[in-house]
């Protein structure tokens, strides 16, 4: 894929996102008129361009939604829910695409239908809002192939009925040539419907685009068509019509006499060459009516296939057209003598001439000069800029006589601020100049479709941002990851210097030297971990399109507020919240928000507010998703859970309202016929419980009846090294996550308190249930004098773990259990010390 | 007044493309640069006119609808200014010529493009508004 479309990808995904949060602020404030014009840059750039690539189907959405919103910027369709909803499906379906893009490098193969039916729908639209009204085409002026030989090819009695339509009633005459692109097929584009819907045609004539294949070579898929066609429908309604094929289609208005070309066999006879030489003067004496006499009697008198028939019934058709077109009955009386009127071959003959690009950029110029000017300044810039351009053209033709000249006029016009001698220049010079250059360098100018780009040498400096891979962060913060445990080998290096060289000294230097490594590679790492960071509106991004789409669905009103969008955590974690926040919100706007008529009936206003809320606490992100709901029945969740079997009654009965409502939690309960029902709160909490934990996050949920719930996510602002105690038992080296635990205690064993099979202990008042991680493993059982208990903080409150011994912290890259260790039960990852050792580290919750 | 874009020149001519669009920006600098070419990009009219302001350019190359100052407003800037005035300048829109075209003359353009632009079209004009020999 070529560095342009990578950026092109990239480019759009951020258009589409800007384009999606202004429409939804213009929704809200539809006079907003900044949202509406953030809106329209964002379609109009991306319009832009896409139109750089080969992906038509895309390019013409874009063009047709931009096409909707200019009528909504001109005021003449109004913002409604309806125009939001089918914008928003427009930029779905585009963001769809420009991801297939990035991943297949082209458009999916429904593109071109779905193209046709989005586009259908937005011109239904614009249509209902106004009526057509199109800017200039892009083929402004006759294009010279538009009205061709192939008019000849019309019948004569299809131009005769053009002809009295544009002198009679005075209607115009369109041409129309459709050359649809061979693979039209493939974009959904079906020219023959297109000429369906064309109103008031006169002629169609459909033929191939050169000579016909050897049926052997017949290809159905391939579109070799072409549509030559009249009709008196006006331009604009046409251009209106052809709009998404413009670039295929050429539409010029027809001068009525073009179409009154005679046809026929050539040759002459004595009586149609007399009607020309006598009746030649006719015209001149204005004996018009006798000389349609004449006509009609000749022409009932010879062959009507001749040439000369045809011309003597055009001669009839002009003389019965109100109006003065006595040269054209000249030429049509010469006709029937057998004359080939002179008019006719050289309206044919649509020379371009050779060095157009010099000639049309010139010709530009000299409008520019010919622009009205009030002000003094604005002419002065104009002469200058225009006299620069005309001398460096005559200069690139090597006529540097010539840019002397024009400097020199450019000077005389600046002083007298006047354009003319600067005009004067341009006409002598520009003789001069396509006189020296000869004609030269025939450029192709008129404008088309792009190329495809290749990827040619381009390369890119962006100078204040630099874009990355994502991968090669990542790659360097698994080489830092790396670093930081491979330093972790110094201070074992250290101890060895000491205990088996005996070199205390060289143990001292080693352990300096590391915490200067250390140092660095802690700073090292927290750069490296700036660079991930993303602000959490990353996630918070798509939420007011998410609450818009279920409060429509649902007929709530809910509002919705984002706090602390800037706040920033490292990639991965942003990444982790976006599906348990869209669960949480989800759960809060479908089932904690009540209807508005049960919220009057509560005393509280209609609509409802959920509040996300980000911040930062020490070295946590913390997210907090609020609404203003009916909040969670604890009761009901309580007997649920009894029933359930989930926990005893007794419990229950102990239980406070906080850990009542965190039973929302636990996977028994989390299914939708029971909770979205009894607590208002959704499907799923356990998954979301489960997801943030194995981020190493934590949520908690806290509510009150009819007032609200509150949700709370923390997380590790980075997830990428883990700080971990190490402890050991039967010999073996384990890790716990230090934000598990709370604190280290010894205790004596009399203080452990045996509680019918189970042990606890008194910490500061506090009754705490002791485990020992020996019979958790399944290790033989050991008992000593004094415990070394670890107090880990879970979900259900603190937890006394006996271990044999604490060891050090220390910073780890936790990697997860790879191939027939991953169904290991009770731990969460290994991590390679330092001195080659593998460490287990151990997931407390699992083990629990 | 010398006659300095008369005469081949040896050094490297200036464009500086003003485009809100990264994509487009790249995809001019490619055509340009692989031109000899140095390209210089601004984001909006504002930064362009700035950068027109701290250095001397060839040819500017604008586009139109773009954030905080558009082409029109950035080329009117350029043209009241006695020492930048002079530059030519092609403005390239996606809009067809009509309305858009007389509006882009009459704020200073000097050759108006509608998107897209093929780059050998593209070469054809800067050059030849710069003076370079075909």
């Amino acid at each position: 894929m070529s560095a342009l479309l990578d950026q092109f990808i990239e480019e759009a995904s951020d258009l589409l996102e800007a384009a999606g949060a202004a429409l939804l602020v213009l929704e809200r404030n539809p006079s907003d008129e900044r949202a509406i014009n953030d809106l329209f840059r964002s379609v109009h750039t991306l319009k832009g361009t896409s139109a750089l690539f080969e992906f038509p189907e895309l390019t013409k959405l874009v063009h047709a939604g931009e096409d909707l919103l200019d009528c909504v910027r001109e005021g003449s369709v109004p913002v409604s829910g309806e125009l939001v909803d089918l914008q928003l499906e427009v930029l779905d379906v585009l963001r769809g695409w420009v991801d297939y893009v990035r991943a297949q490098g082209g458009l999916p193969n429904d593109a071109a239908s779905s193209s046709r039916e989005l586009i259908a729908r937005l011109g239904a639209m614009k249509i209902t809002g106004r009526p057509t009204e199109l800017p200039a085409s892009p083929q402004a002026g006759v294009a010279p192939e538009v009205i061709g030989d192939w008019i000849e090819t019309v019948s004569e009695r299809e131009r005769m009925t053009a002809f009295r339509a544009a002198l009679d009633d005075g209607l115009t005459v369109a041409a129309i040539v459709y050359k649809p692109d061979t693979d039209c097929y493939f974009r959904g584009e079906d020219p023959l419907l297109t000429w369906r819907g064309v109103p008031d045609l006169l002629a169609l004539l459909i033929g191939t685009v050169g000579p016909e294949p050897a049926l052997i070579d017949f290809d159905p898929y391939v579109c070799r068509l072409q549509f030559h066609a009249l009709s008196t429908a006006p331009k604009a309604e046409l251009e209106h019509l052809f709009r998404y094929v413009s670039d295929q289609v050429r539409i010029a208005e027809i001068p009525p006499e073009r179409l009154a070309v005679p046809v026929g066999v050539d040759g002459t006879d004595p009586q149609s060459a007399a009607f020309a030489d006598e009746c030649a003067a006719w015209v001149g004496a204005g004996r018009l009516p006798e000389l349609r006499e004449r006509a009609l009697t000749l022409l009932a008198s010879i062959d009507s296939t001749r040439r000369s028939a045809s011309a003597l019934r055009w001669l009839i058709a002009v003389i019965e057209s109100a109006g003065d077109h006595a040269d054209w009955l000249r030429e049509l009386v010469g006709a029937v003598g057998g004359n080939t009127p002179a008019a006719f071959e050289e309206a044919d003959v649509a020379v371009v001439p050779g060095s157009e690009l010099v000639d049309r950029v010139v010709e530009e110029q000299r409008r520019i000069l010919a622009l009205p000017a009030d002000d003094t300044v604005v002419l002065a810039g104009r002469i200058a800029s225009v006299g620069k351009s005309l001398a460096n053209i005559a200069a690139a033709q090597q006529a540097f006589a010539a840019a002397r000249i024009l400097e020199g006029a450019t000077a005389a016009a600046l002083q007298s601020n006047d354009a003319r001698p600067l005009l004067d220049a341009l006409h002598a010079c520009f003789d001069i100049v396509s006189r020296l250059a000869g004609g030269a360098a025939a450029e192709d100018v008129p404008v088309s479709r792009a190329q495809p780009i290749s990827a040619d040498g381009h390369d890119l400096r962006q100078t204040r941002m630099l874009k990355v891979d994502q991968a090669k962060v990542d790659r360097l913060m698994s080489l830092i990851g790396e670093l930081v445990v491979a330093k972790n080998a110094l201070p074992f290096l250290a101890r060895r210097a000491e205990a088996v060289y005996g070199s205390r000294e060289m143990s001292r230097e080693i352990g300096q030297r590391y915490s200067v490594i250390d140092r660095l590679a802690q700073e090292m790492q927290e750069a490296i971990m700036e660079v991930r960071l993303l602000p959490v509106s990353e996630v918070f991004a798509r939420f007011p399109r998410l609450i818009r789409d279920i409060s429509r669905k649902l007929d709530k009103q809910i509002e919705l507020v984002l706090e602390g969008e800037e706040t920033q955590a490292d990639k991965n974690i942003i990444e982790l919240l976006g599906d348990p926040l869209i669960h949480i919100v989800r759960n809060a706007a479908d089932h904690g928000i009540e209807s508005p008529q049960a919220r009057i009936a509560k005393g509280k206003p209609a609509h409802g507010t959920i509040r996300l809320r980000a911040m930062q606490e020490g070295d946590l992100v913390v997210i907090e998703v609020s609404d203003d709901g009916r909040g969670v029945d604890t009761k009901r969740v309580l007997a649920k859970a009894v029933e359930r079997g989930l926990i005893n009654p007794e419990d229950a009965e102990r239980m406070t309202a906080a850990e009542a409502a965190n039973l929302i939690f636990h996977p028994g309960l989390s299914t939708a016929d029971v909770v979205s029902d009894l607590s208002g709160r959704g499907v799923g909490m356990d998954v979301v419980q489960t997801s943030i934990r194995d981020a190493g996050g934590s949520v908690s949920v806290s509510s009150q009846l009819d007032v609200g719930t509150k949700v709370r996510l923390a997380l590790p602002l980075s997830m990428a090294v883990v700080r971990v105690m190490t402890i050991e038992t039967a010999g073996a080296l384990y890790g716990v996550p230090i934000d598990m635990i709370a604190e280290t205690v010894r205790i004596d064993s009399s203080a452990i308190r045996e509680i019918k099979q189970a042990e606890a202990f008194l910490l500061r008042d506090t009754i705490v249930p002791l485990v020992r991680l020996r019979k958790l493993l399944r290790l033989p059982s050991r008992y000593e004098e004094r415990e070394a208990v670890l107090v880990l903080r879970t979900a259900a409150g603190l937890v006394g773990m006996i271990v044999d011994r604490f060891d050090e912290h220390m910073d780890i890259i936790l990697k997860p259990l790879e191939g027939i260790l991953v169904g290991l039960k009770g731990f969460s990852g290994t991590a390679l010390l330092g001195d080659g050792r593998v460490l287990m580290v151990l997931d407390v919750r699992e083990l629990l | 007044m010398t006659l300095q874009s008369a005469e081949p020149a040896a050094v490297a001519r200036r464009v500086l493309v003003v485009d809100d669009a990264r994509t487009v920006r790249l995809y001019y600098r490619g055509i340009l640069e692989k031109a000899g070419i140095d390209v210089t990009e601004a984001e909006n009219g504002l930064e362009g006119l700035e950068k027109a302001e701290a250095a001397s350019f060839d040819l500017l190359l604008v586009d139109i609808n773009m954030p905080k100052m558009d082409g029109y407003a950035m080329l009117r800037a350029i043209r009241a200014d006695p020492t930048m005035r002079g530059t030519p300048a092609i403005m390239i829109s996606t809009e067809a010529e009509g309305r858009d075209a007389q509006r882009a003359y009459e704020a200073g353009a000097n050759v108006y493009l509608v998107k897209p632009v093929r780059p050998e079209q593209l070469r054809a004009f800067a050059e030849l508004l710069m003076g370079v020999p075909a």
